[in-house]
């Protein structure tokens, strides 16, 4: 064996072994620390107890075994791991931007567990993050739910077992400019989205009966099988949340129009920049609200915008939350949590439930994450200060119970799977994955291509 | 009168050249013997000092005390290695590269619901209407060694079907073995029209899948009781996977990378076709899942850039030049012992580590089919994507890297033939079996071996041992480099970009145009870099009002090249590959 085969073998071990001390998955007392439970009060000196991925206890005073790995968490806060309902990290696809609905395409099938950006996620505390299908399309793909398993290297391991499915739509000008501009069809305007809707939802109507007849045995010929169609009558018969890219009042309350005329209620808005106009209807149609804290003029029908959005839904009984649409921002997200507190005045936990529950709830997976209780999964984020504080900063981030960041054991290069024709030097800062936006995917934009 | 001249002479030697091409000489007998060599009937199996009759396109005999009949040319084996001929697992060998290239979006298509064979799936194209039986890669693999090819048809998704050829014959009737045995498969998406990314190749695969299922369904039904019923009408494409949603033609997937095999092997177990995962380059993470599958694996046998030792000399000499024409100072690797210590030192430690990292990520590619072996998972080699020249040094990389001989053998011979059903036929030097045969001066597996004969279905091929080349300046020119190329620009997990990039010029002047098939604006290039068989250049182009610095830098191979685009500074990187469509004269 030559010196560098040696080299390499001996490398390779030395990785193997950091990583699984890691990322090994073992039971984890929290001692000490202020918790914020989110649904119970904050507790001060208290132990959380994570057994078999799931939280075993919350007190003071707690004791476990030898085998339990025991963080001291003196002086610092303990809150449950943050949630995004609205990233783009982890899939190597976002946008499949050729049809006006492509309800059957799922950004599930391309998950890269090697994407780094999770890793970064996880440096902020964050432990769920939405993963979504762009927004070019009237009806997109459907969506994965992902827990932050940053090491395991299988991509169904970092889908949320049991998450309900959801589903991407789109309103206004993206939609607007890839098919109606671009491609000089419907829809070209407004009005004409709606129709892709209604079109969309009536087919799958009829798809749907079709079926049901030919089950009961009333066809001798099974209808023309369409993998479409199946995922639109999945959203009429309830079984898909939908969360809509929207920014203009007049046509958020055109989708709830569209809606209940078919009967479906599971919807969260999401940028929804214009929320703070139509909050009362909002809540009146039981739809959600995921927001940026302070952003938008990025295009012409997001100007009309208040950094009070969250606020004045919140006050307004929307279940609201605070997304970060970027690999960028999903490191912050509590600073974009805090943001609400100088514009609209949430108390504390108000503030937290953006980043905490309220995706929980928007995402279907409340029972699981999003608040410190006994029996919820083992997602926590440990931060040295208030998380809220601009001081705050992460120290440790824990998934069903699984240490995946902690700024203890940090190296400098974390990522998993390394190009082996890539170009010396490298340098990270401008990673791809990191720049996944809701209107990536024409290539062509990058590439000499003019609008 | 000089240019008619010159004229005359040219068609004078293409003519003498056609009447005594070697190959097209009639073999005197059809009775070959070749005597006291290395007979390697199969990995692990060796003759030492035996003899091999071939008659009738057959092996009559093998063995120490074999009868040399009266009628045989007899080649005296004396120290020579007699193998069974290769077998490609995988290939394209015999399609033309200028048939089935991948095309722009094409005008008047309907973006969302394109036809079928615009948007790659052609599942019911069999090779013989491509099969060329004079192209150039077929004497070019059989000058490896490869007298048998699996040869699947180019293209996206769905390409069509495969054939088992024989890397000789007059025509495509002749050369095909076996006819339509499996179904090229891929996640290669359409170029913007859909399906325009791996989310939505997979979702038409489902839709295609399932579609078949149920129409297979309704013909039955129809066939038994039509009356009352509706006629059923489906199209030819999904006709075509009746056999594959049957299960008795196995889908052949290409599944390069990790996720890539992933997501293949994901859909075969929603789906339940017969699968043979090939093209695999990184997939030794997910042998324990192979294994427990019982996927059948094709590993790819090319081999990451600057991972093989001649790669890395290379690398070094244009390091070298670099340096010299830059100053720079930069770590060229282990070989670089020479220079002295105190310039690698100027390397940071980041760099280093760095570096460490992707030499490792190497080793992992090189070693991947030493992990094979390991884990005994039989494997056969595809050649879609390795340049044919590189086939000896990569596979010497992984003998090197932990791969043993015999299985490196096997993955030629036996494997290949097992996972092709031909067992019975072809994949050693067994009597009986059909007489592909390759003939060596030394063992295969010498770095200085030269194959002297090729034997394809009993037709003996004698090849021009290679006469001491001029030592030509590495990284030379192997091409004309001006010329008018088609570019693809393989984005990832995207629709592919692709245009035309014309070189002007010569010598070491050269400007260059390009264009995309999708804009009629056309961009100059002043600054073409050529160093070597490198072309290098940088320009910018407006994208929404914002600039954007856009450099390639392609390796020209005659007619083909290969190389990066890098975006915006390295922000996205894509691999561009390219073919030259007209010289200058043209």
């Amino acid at each position: 064996m030559n010196n560098s085969m040696m080299n390499h073998k001996l490398y390779t071990a030395i990785l193997l072994l950091l990583v699984s001390q890691w990322m090994m998955a073992q039971d984890v007392l929290i001692k000490n620390g202020t918790v914020i439970t989110i649904t119970d009060g904050v507790k001060e000196n208290t132990d959380v107890l994570i057994q078999n991925g799931r939280i075993k206890s919350i007190g003071e005073g707690l004791s476990a075994g030898d085998e339990v790995r025991v963080v001291d968490a003196e002086g610092m806060y303990v809150m449950p791991g943050i949630i995004d309902a609205h990233s783009h990290i982890g899939i190597d696809v976002v946008n499949e931007s050729t049809a006006p609905v492509t309800a059957e395409v799922r950004v599930g099938d391309v998950i890269n567990p090697y994407a780094v950006s999770i890793y970064r996620a996880l440096a902020g505390g964050v432990t769920t993050s939405h993963a979504m299908h762009g927004s070019a399309n009237a009806i997109g793909g459907q969506c994965e739910t992902i827990k932050h398993r940053y090491g395991e290297e299988d991509p169904e391991a970092l889908k949320m077992e049991g998450a309900p499915r959801t589903i991407k739509f789109a309103l206004g000008e993206n939609p607007m400019r890839v098919h109606g501009e671009g491609q000089g069809i419907q829809p070209k305007t407004r009005m004409g989205i709606e129709q892709v809707f209604r079109k969309a939802f009536a087919e799958a109507q009829e798809y749907a009966s079709a079926w049901k007849d030919y089950n009961a045995g009333k066809k001798q010929v099974a209808p023309a099988y369409d993998v479409r169609k199946e995922a639109v009558a999945d959203i009429l018969s309830g079984e898909i949340i939908i969360h809509c890219h929207s920014y203009r009042a007049d046509e958020i309350l055109m989708l709830m129009d569209v809606l209940e005329d078919y009967g479906v209620n599971q919807i969260c808005f999401q940028h929804v920049n214009e929320g703070f106009k139509v909050a009362p209807e909002l809540a009146a149609f039981g739809a959600s609200a995921s927001v940026f804290a302070d952003w938008w003029a990025y295009k012409f029908e997001v100007y009309y915008s208040t950094a009070y959005n969250a606020a004045i839904l919140t006050k307004n009984n929307v279940v609201t939350s605070i997304n970060s649409d970027s690999g960028e921002l999903i490191r912050h997200l509590y600073h974009e949590a805090g943001k609400s507190q100088k514009y609209g005045d949430l108390t504390d936990n108000e503030a937290l439930k953006l980043i905490t529950i309220n995706p929980a709830k928007q995402l279907g997976i409340d029972d699981r994450v999003g608040s410190l209780e006994v029996g919820k999964d083992g997602d926590v984020a440990i931060f040295s200060a208030h998380p809220l504080s601009i001081y705050a900063i992460p120290q440790m981030t824990i998934v069903d119970g699984t240490v995946r960041f902690d700024i203890q054991a940090d190296p400098i290069d974390m990522r998993l799977d390394i190009d082996p024709e890539e170009e010396m030097p490298a340098f990270y800062e401008l990673d791809a994955h990191d720049h996944h936006r809701c209107m990536e995917g024409v290539f062509e934009e990058l590439f000499m291509h003019q609008h | 009168m000089v240019k008619h001249l010159s004229l005359l002479l040219l068609l004078l030697l293409s003519a003498l050249s056609q009447s005594w091409g070697q190959d097209d000489v009639p073999d005197v007998t059809s009775t070959f013997a070749i005597t006291n060599a290395n007979i390697i009937v199969k990995p692990g199996q060796i003759i030492e000092g035996g003899t091999i009759v071939i008659k009738d396109g057959l092996i009559h005999q093998v063995g120490k005390s074999v009868t040399i009949p009266i009628d045989a040319e007899v080649i005296a084996g004396d120290s020579m290695f007699v193998y069974a001929g290769f077998i490609a697992a995988a290939s394209h060998a015999g399609i033309p590269s200028k048939e089935e290239k991948r095309q722009g979006r094409p005008e008047g298509v309907k973006v969302s619901d394109p036809p079928n064979d615009v948007a790659g799936i052609t599942p019911q194209k069999s090779i013989r209407e491509t099969l060329k039986h004079n192209d150039g890669s077929i004497a070019a693999l059989r000058k490896q060694g490869f007298t048998i090819s699996h040869t699947l048809p180019k293209g996206r998704m769905m390409a069509g079907r495969g054939s088992i050829i024989l890397l000789d014959g007059e025509s495509a009737d002749d050369m095909i073995l076996r006819e339509d045995v499996s179904l090229a498969g891929s996640l290669k998406s359409a170029p913007r029209i859909y399906p325009g990314t791996t989310i939505g190749v997979l979702a038409k695969w489902r839709q295609l899948y399932r579609q078949a299922d149920l129409a297979k369904d309704h013909e039955k039904k129809y066939k038994m009781a039509p009356s009352g019923m509706k006629r059923p009408s489906f199209s030819q494409e999904i006709k075509s996977l009746y056999p594959v949603v049957n299960q008795e033609v196995p889908v052949f997937f290409s599944g390069p990378k990790q996720m890539d095999l992933h997501r293949a092997m994901q859909l075969q177990k929603e789906l339940g076709f017969k699968m043979v995962a090939m093209d695999i380059e990184q997939g030794w993470k997910l042998i324990p899942r192979l294994k427990s599958s019982g996927t059948t694996a094709i590993l790819g046998m090319n081999l990451p850039k600057g991972a093989t030792k001649k790669d890395k000399k290379k690398d070094k000499k244009k390091g070298d030049d670099a340096k010299e024409e830059k100053g720079e100072k930069e770590d060229v690797g282990d070989e670089d012992k020479k220079k002295p210590e105190e310039k690698k030192e100027e390397l940071t430690e980041e760099k280093k580590a760095l570096k460490k990292r992707i030499k490792s990520s190497q080793a992992d590619y090189v070693g991947q089919a030493a992990a094979f072996e390991k884990a005994a998972i039989p494997f056969g080699f595809s050649l879609t994507k390795v340049k044919t020249a590189d086939i000896k040094k990569n596979l010497m990389a992984m003998v090197e890297a932990g791969l043993s001989e015999d299985a490196a053998l096997a993955a030629l011979t036996t494997n290949p033939a097992k996972i092709l059903g031909i067992s019975s036929m072809a994949g050693t030097l067994e009597k009986g079996k059909m007489a592909n045969i390759i003939v060596a001066d030394t063992s295969y597996f010498k770095e200085k071996v030269n194959i002297k004969y090729v034997f394809v279905d009993g037709h003996k091929h004698e090849m021009e041992v290679k006469k001491k080349e001029k030592k030509k300046g590495e990284g030379e020119a192997t091409g004309e480099i001006a010329g008018t190329w088609s570019y693809v620009v393989d984005v990832p997990g995207d629709s592919p970009v692709e245009g035309k990039l014309k070189l002007i010029g010569a010598d070491d002047s050269y400007t260059a145009e390009i264009t995309t098939d999708t804009d009629s604006d056309m961009i100059e290039i002043s600054e073409v870099e050529v160093d070597g068989n490198n072309v290098s250049f940088a320009f910018t182009t407006d994208i929404d009002g914002q600039t954007m610095p856009i450099s390639m830098s392609i390796d020209i191979t005659d007619d083909e090249f290969e190389g990066t685009v890098s975006i915006a500074g390295g922000m996205m990187t894509a691999p561009i590959t390219g073919s030259k469509t007209s010289t200058p004269n043209e």
